[in-house]
Protein backbone atom coordinates (compact mmCIF):
# COMPACT_ATOMS: atom_id res chain seq x y z
CA UNK A 1 0.00 0.00 0.00
CA UNK A 2 1.59 3.43 -0.71
CA UNK A 3 2.74 5.84 1.94
CA UNK A 4 0.46 9.08 2.27
CA UNK A 5 1.87 12.47 1.26
CA UNK A 6 1.22 15.11 3.34
CA UNK A 7 2.13 18.70 2.24
CA UNK A 8 3.05 21.42 5.36
CA UNK A 9 2.54 24.90 5.12
CA UNK A 10 3.54 26.94 7.37
CA UNK A 11 6.10 30.22 6.91
CA UNK A 12 7.36 29.11 10.25
CA UNK A 13 9.74 26.52 10.01
CA UNK A 14 9.55 25.18 13.63
CA UNK A 15 5.73 24.67 13.46
CA UNK A 16 6.64 22.42 10.21
CA UNK A 17 8.91 20.65 11.91
CA UNK A 18 7.07 20.26 15.07
CA UNK A 19 4.10 18.62 12.80
CA UNK A 20 6.30 16.19 10.74
CA UNK A 21 8.05 15.39 14.34
CA UNK A 22 4.92 14.58 16.33
CA UNK A 23 2.85 13.04 13.06
CA UNK A 24 6.06 10.52 12.73
CA UNK A 25 6.19 9.92 16.70
CA UNK A 26 2.44 9.08 16.53
CA UNK A 27 2.93 6.91 13.47
CA UNK A 28 5.10 4.52 15.64
CA UNK A 29 2.55 4.05 18.04
CA UNK A 30 -0.75 1.74 17.72
CA UNK A 31 -2.63 5.25 17.66
CA UNK A 32 -2.47 5.31 14.03
CA UNK A 33 -2.06 3.02 11.12
CA UNK A 34 -0.43 4.26 9.44
CA UNK A 35 3.56 4.08 9.80
CA UNK A 36 4.89 5.46 7.09
CA UNK A 37 4.28 9.26 5.46
CA UNK A 38 6.25 11.39 2.61
CA UNK A 39 6.11 14.88 3.65
CA UNK A 40 6.82 18.10 1.24
CA UNK A 41 7.11 21.60 3.13
CA UNK A 42 6.42 25.01 1.96
CA UNK A 43 7.02 28.19 4.06
CA UNK A 44 4.70 30.30 1.65
CA UNK A 45 1.22 29.90 -0.66
CA UNK A 46 3.73 29.93 -4.17
CA UNK A 47 5.75 27.26 -2.67
CA UNK A 48 2.81 25.27 -1.79
CA UNK A 49 1.43 25.87 -5.20
CA UNK A 50 3.83 24.15 -7.06
CA UNK A 51 4.61 21.46 -4.68
CA UNK A 52 1.01 20.46 -4.78
CA UNK A 53 0.21 21.00 -8.61
CA UNK A 54 3.71 18.66 -8.30
CA UNK A 55 2.90 15.65 -5.89
CA UNK A 56 -1.07 15.48 -5.38
CA UNK A 57 -0.69 15.29 -1.78
CA UNK A 58 -3.12 13.35 0.12
CA UNK A 59 -3.25 15.81 3.32
CA UNK A 60 -2.25 19.50 3.41
CA UNK A 61 -2.05 21.05 6.95
CA UNK A 62 -2.40 24.47 6.21
CA UNK A 63 -1.90 27.29 7.95
CA UNK A 64 -4.48 30.24 7.21
CA UNK A 65 -2.28 33.03 7.88
CA UNK A 66 0.67 32.89 5.17
CA UNK A 67 2.76 36.13 4.57
CA UNK A 68 1.51 36.04 0.51
CA UNK A 69 -1.65 34.56 0.27
CA UNK A 70 -4.50 33.57 2.41
CA UNK A 71 -4.67 30.07 3.66
CA UNK A 72 -8.22 30.13 2.47
CA UNK A 73 -7.81 30.97 -1.32
CA UNK A 74 -4.75 28.30 -1.41
CA UNK A 75 -7.29 25.70 0.26
CA UNK A 76 -9.91 26.70 -2.37
CA UNK A 77 -7.78 25.73 -5.11
CA UNK A 78 -6.43 22.79 -3.54
CA UNK A 79 -10.11 21.46 -3.18
CA UNK A 80 -10.82 22.26 -6.83
CA UNK A 81 -7.13 20.30 -8.36
CA UNK A 82 -7.80 17.55 -6.24
CA UNK A 83 -11.79 17.18 -4.08
CA UNK A 84 -10.25 14.36 -2.26
CA UNK A 85 -7.38 16.17 -0.54
CA UNK A 86 -8.01 16.26 3.26
CA UNK A 87 -7.21 19.42 4.16
CA UNK A 88 -6.34 20.72 7.85
CA UNK A 89 -6.74 23.79 8.13
CA UNK A 90 -4.75 25.73 11.32
CA UNK A 91 -4.78 29.13 12.31
CA UNK A 92 -3.97 31.14 15.96
CA UNK A 93 -7.22 32.46 15.46
CA UNK A 94 -10.29 30.41 15.43
CA UNK A 95 -13.02 32.83 15.23
CA UNK A 96 -16.30 31.32 14.20
CA UNK A 97 -16.12 32.93 10.83
CA UNK A 98 -13.00 31.31 10.32
CA UNK A 99 -14.30 27.78 10.88
CA UNK A 100 -17.62 27.50 9.25
CA UNK A 101 -15.38 29.53 5.95
CA UNK A 102 -13.09 26.60 6.19
CA UNK A 103 -16.40 24.15 6.34
CA UNK A 104 -17.95 25.69 3.60
CA UNK A 105 -14.96 25.34 1.52
CA UNK A 106 -14.03 22.13 2.15
CA UNK A 107 -11.88 21.99 5.10
CA UNK A 108 -11.43 18.38 6.81
CA UNK A 109 -10.50 20.11 10.05
CA UNK A 110 -9.33 22.70 11.98
CA UNK A 111 -6.42 22.72 14.25
CA UNK A 112 -6.21 26.13 16.72
CA UNK A 113 -2.72 26.66 17.31
CA UNK A 114 -0.86 26.33 19.96
CA UNK A 115 -0.31 22.56 18.88
CA UNK A 116 -0.87 19.74 21.00
CA UNK A 117 -0.15 16.02 20.71
CA UNK A 118 -4.32 15.74 20.88
CA UNK A 119 -4.95 18.12 18.26
CA UNK A 120 -2.24 16.67 16.05
CA UNK A 121 -3.82 12.50 16.79
CA UNK A 122 -7.30 13.32 15.99
CA UNK A 123 -6.78 15.36 12.71
CA UNK A 124 -4.68 12.63 11.94
CA UNK A 125 -7.20 9.88 12.72
CA UNK A 126 -9.54 11.68 10.86
CA UNK A 127 -6.82 11.85 7.88
CA UNK A 128 -6.92 7.89 7.94
CA UNK A 129 -10.50 7.75 7.64
CA UNK A 130 -10.80 9.30 4.49
CA UNK A 131 -7.48 8.20 3.40
CA UNK A 132 -8.32 4.29 4.09
CA UNK A 133 -11.79 5.08 3.07
CA UNK A 134 -10.85 6.01 -0.65
CA UNK A 135 -8.80 3.48 -0.76
CA UNK A 136 -11.73 1.11 0.25
CA UNK A 137 -13.67 2.09 -2.62
CA UNK A 138 -10.50 2.82 -5.42
CA UNK A 139 -8.17 0.66 -4.35
CA UNK A 140 -4.55 1.40 -5.66
CA UNK B 1 -6.03 6.34 33.62
CA UNK B 2 -5.90 8.13 37.19
CA UNK B 3 -6.77 11.65 37.44
CA UNK B 4 -10.23 13.83 37.09
CA UNK B 5 -12.19 13.93 34.07
CA UNK B 6 -12.79 17.22 32.17
CA UNK B 7 -15.67 18.96 31.40
CA UNK B 8 -16.16 21.76 29.44
CA UNK B 9 -19.72 23.47 30.37
CA UNK B 10 -21.22 25.55 27.93
CA UNK B 11 -24.39 27.91 29.17
CA UNK B 12 -25.06 31.30 28.68
CA UNK B 13 -27.04 31.99 31.69
CA UNK B 14 -24.38 32.94 34.57
CA UNK B 15 -26.36 31.98 37.45
CA UNK B 16 -27.18 28.31 35.71
CA UNK B 17 -23.37 28.10 34.69
CA UNK B 18 -22.14 28.51 38.48
CA UNK B 19 -24.72 26.26 39.32
CA UNK B 20 -23.46 23.20 37.01
CA UNK B 21 -19.77 24.51 37.51
CA UNK B 22 -20.62 23.64 41.49
CA UNK B 23 -22.11 20.26 40.89
CA UNK B 24 -19.81 19.25 38.21
CA UNK B 25 -16.95 20.35 40.58
CA UNK B 26 -18.65 17.86 43.54
CA UNK B 27 -18.88 15.00 41.09
CA UNK B 28 -14.79 15.14 41.12
CA UNK B 29 -14.36 16.96 37.77
CA UNK B 30 -12.53 19.41 36.62
CA UNK B 31 -14.86 22.42 34.81
CA UNK B 32 -13.91 25.04 31.77
CA UNK B 33 -16.85 27.22 31.74
CA UNK B 34 -18.43 28.84 28.46
CA UNK B 35 -20.63 31.67 27.33
CA UNK B 36 -21.51 30.73 23.77
CA UNK B 37 -21.61 28.61 20.87
CA UNK B 38 -18.57 30.61 19.48
CA UNK B 39 -15.96 29.74 22.24
CA UNK B 40 -17.30 26.56 22.83
CA UNK B 41 -16.40 25.49 19.28
CA UNK B 42 -12.69 27.37 20.21
CA UNK B 43 -12.31 25.07 23.07
CA UNK B 44 -13.58 21.86 22.50
CA UNK B 45 -10.78 22.16 19.53
CA UNK B 46 -8.12 22.35 22.02
CA UNK B 47 -9.24 18.64 22.64
CA UNK B 48 -8.71 18.85 26.53
CA UNK B 49 -11.98 17.46 27.69
CA UNK B 50 -13.47 14.18 28.19
CA UNK B 51 -17.22 15.53 28.11
CA UNK B 52 -19.11 18.57 26.99
CA UNK B 53 -22.21 19.69 28.33
CA UNK B 54 -23.90 22.46 26.19
CA UNK B 55 -26.99 24.41 26.40
CA UNK B 56 -28.97 24.98 22.90
CA UNK B 57 -30.35 28.45 22.90
CA UNK B 58 -26.72 30.85 23.40
CA UNK B 59 -25.56 33.70 21.55
CA UNK B 60 -23.34 33.71 18.13
CA UNK B 61 -23.76 30.42 17.54
CA UNK B 62 -26.66 27.89 19.33
CA UNK B 63 -25.51 24.30 21.06
CA UNK B 64 -26.92 22.60 17.78
CA UNK B 65 -25.00 24.80 15.46
CA UNK B 66 -21.96 24.17 17.52
CA UNK B 67 -22.37 20.32 17.86
CA UNK B 68 -22.50 19.97 13.59
CA UNK B 69 -19.53 22.38 13.06
CA UNK B 70 -17.56 20.26 15.58
CA UNK B 71 -18.54 17.02 14.43
CA UNK B 72 -18.31 17.74 10.50
CA UNK B 73 -14.78 18.99 11.85
CA UNK B 74 -14.85 15.20 13.17
CA UNK B 75 -14.73 15.55 16.84
CA UNK B 76 -15.85 12.23 18.07
CA UNK B 77 -15.94 12.78 22.01
CA UNK B 78 -19.24 12.75 24.13
CA UNK B 79 -21.75 15.87 23.45
CA UNK B 80 -24.56 15.90 26.05
CA UNK B 81 -27.26 19.39 25.48
CA UNK B 82 -29.32 20.34 28.07
CA UNK B 83 -32.77 21.33 27.41
CA UNK B 84 -36.04 22.93 28.42
CA UNK B 85 -37.97 21.44 25.82
CA UNK B 86 -38.72 18.56 23.91
CA UNK B 87 -35.51 17.91 21.34
CA UNK B 88 -35.07 15.39 19.16
CA UNK B 89 -31.73 16.15 17.25
CA UNK B 90 -28.60 13.55 15.46
CA UNK B 91 -24.98 14.22 17.07
CA UNK B 92 -25.51 14.76 20.62
CA UNK B 93 -24.47 11.72 22.49
CA UNK B 94 -27.79 12.59 25.41
CA UNK B 95 -30.07 14.84 25.40
CA UNK B 96 -30.87 15.92 28.87
CA UNK B 97 -34.12 18.00 30.35
CA UNK B 98 -33.39 21.29 31.91
CA UNK B 99 -33.15 21.21 35.36
CA UNK B 100 -29.99 18.96 35.13
CA UNK B 101 -30.91 15.79 36.89
CA UNK B 102 -27.13 16.20 38.79
CA UNK B 103 -27.72 12.25 39.69
CA UNK B 104 -28.28 11.55 35.88
CA UNK B 105 -25.54 13.14 34.99
CA UNK B 106 -23.37 11.91 37.00
CA UNK B 107 -24.24 8.08 35.81
CA UNK B 108 -23.49 9.29 32.32
CA UNK B 109 -20.00 10.69 32.78
CA UNK B 110 -19.22 7.90 35.34
CA UNK B 111 -19.98 5.59 32.14
CA UNK B 112 -18.09 7.96 29.85
CA UNK B 113 -14.23 7.27 29.13
CA UNK B 114 -11.48 9.44 29.95
CA UNK B 115 -9.68 10.08 27.06
CA UNK B 116 -5.96 9.31 26.52
CA UNK B 117 -3.29 12.32 26.63
CA UNK B 118 -0.89 12.30 23.80
CA UNK B 119 1.78 14.61 25.07
CA UNK B 120 3.19 17.22 22.03
CA UNK B 121 6.70 15.64 21.50
CA UNK B 122 9.56 18.82 21.30
CA UNK B 123 13.63 17.40 20.82
CA UNK B 124 16.31 19.70 21.14
CA UNK B 125 16.82 20.51 17.50
CA UNK B 126 13.47 21.81 17.35
CA UNK B 127 13.73 23.91 20.55
CA UNK B 128 17.24 25.50 19.23
CA UNK B 129 14.94 26.33 16.34
CA UNK B 130 12.40 28.18 17.94
CA UNK B 131 14.66 30.60 20.12
CA UNK B 132 16.37 31.07 17.00
CA UNK B 133 12.70 32.21 15.17
CA UNK B 134 12.38 33.92 18.75
CA UNK B 135 15.73 35.64 18.69
CA UNK B 136 14.85 36.96 15.22
CA UNK B 137 11.48 37.98 15.93
CA UNK B 138 12.90 39.82 19.19
CA UNK B 139 14.99 41.78 16.74
CA UNK B 140 11.99 42.56 14.22
CA UNK B 141 9.73 43.84 16.83
CA UNK B 142 12.56 46.75 18.03
CA UNK B 143 12.79 47.92 14.42
CA UNK B 144 8.64 47.87 14.00
CA UNK B 145 8.85 49.78 17.29
CA UNK B 146 11.65 51.92 16.35
CA UNK B 147 9.35 52.57 13.18
CA UNK B 148 5.66 52.42 14.59
CA UNK B 149 5.24 50.03 12.48
CA UNK B 150 2.24 48.58 13.89
CA UNK B 151 1.05 46.43 10.84
CA UNK B 152 4.20 44.44 11.22
CA UNK B 153 4.05 44.11 15.35
CA UNK B 154 0.78 43.12 15.32
CA UNK B 155 2.01 40.00 12.72
CA UNK B 156 5.04 39.49 14.88
CA UNK B 157 2.73 39.14 18.02
CA UNK B 158 0.61 36.99 16.17
CA UNK B 159 3.04 34.35 15.83
CA UNK B 160 4.76 34.80 19.45
CA UNK B 161 0.97 33.94 20.27
CA UNK B 162 0.68 30.67 18.17
CA UNK B 163 4.30 29.54 18.69
CA UNK B 164 5.08 30.43 22.80
CA UNK B 165 2.90 28.15 24.19
CA UNK B 166 3.96 25.17 22.26
CA UNK B 167 7.29 25.53 24.03
CA UNK B 168 6.04 26.24 27.77
CA UNK B 169 6.45 29.89 27.14
CA UNK B 170 2.33 30.51 28.49
CA UNK B 171 2.92 33.44 29.75
CA UNK B 172 4.76 34.90 26.60
CA UNK B 173 1.68 33.26 24.44
CA UNK B 174 -0.47 35.47 26.22
CA UNK B 175 0.78 38.97 26.43
CA UNK B 176 1.62 38.20 22.57
CA UNK B 177 -2.59 38.00 22.89
CA UNK B 178 -2.98 40.73 25.09
CA UNK B 179 -0.76 43.29 23.21
CA UNK B 180 -1.97 42.09 19.49
CA UNK B 181 -5.63 43.13 20.75
CA UNK B 182 -4.25 46.50 22.13
CA UNK B 183 -2.35 47.20 18.79
CA UNK B 184 -5.59 46.37 16.48
CA UNK B 185 -7.86 48.33 19.00
CA UNK B 186 -5.43 51.33 19.93
CA UNK B 187 -4.93 54.76 18.35
CA UNK B 188 -0.66 55.35 18.51
CA UNK B 189 -1.66 58.32 20.51
CA UNK B 190 -2.50 56.44 23.62
CA UNK B 191 0.09 54.47 25.78
CA UNK B 192 0.56 51.41 23.46
CA UNK B 193 3.97 52.42 22.55
CA UNK B 194 5.52 52.05 26.65
CA UNK B 195 3.62 48.96 26.63
CA UNK B 196 5.47 47.16 23.65
CA UNK B 197 8.91 48.42 25.30
CA UNK B 198 7.28 46.25 28.12
CA UNK B 199 6.75 43.63 25.66
CA UNK B 200 9.88 43.89 23.90
CA UNK B 201 11.62 43.57 27.55
CA UNK B 202 9.86 40.07 28.15
CA UNK B 203 10.45 38.75 24.92
CA UNK B 204 13.93 39.27 24.96
CA UNK B 205 14.20 37.95 28.22
CA UNK B 206 12.22 34.91 27.17
CA UNK B 207 14.78 34.38 24.22
CA UNK B 208 18.13 35.01 26.52
CA UNK B 209 16.37 32.48 29.66
CA UNK B 210 17.45 29.31 26.94
CA UNK B 211 20.73 30.84 25.92
CA UNK B 212 21.74 30.52 29.80
CA UNK B 213 20.26 27.32 29.91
Amino acid sequence: MRQPKILLVDDVDYSRQLLRNNIMSLAGTKLLKTRHFNFFNAGTANEANILFRLHQPDVVFLDIELPDHSGLELLAQFKQQKPECCIVMISGASTLENVTQSIKMGAATFIVKPFSGDKILAAMRLMEKQFYGQLTQDPI
Amino acid sequence: MTGCKHILIAEDDSFLLSLLELQCSSLNMQTCCVENGEQLITEALSYQYDIILTDIQMPLCDGIQAMQILRRLGYDRPIFAMSADRLNCEGFDCILQKPVDIDLLARLCEQTPQQPKVQLEINSELTSLFYQNLAQLSQDFTTALQQEDFMTMQQICHKIKGGAASFGHMHLSQLADRMQQRLVTESPESSILQESRQFLLILQQSGAGNETA
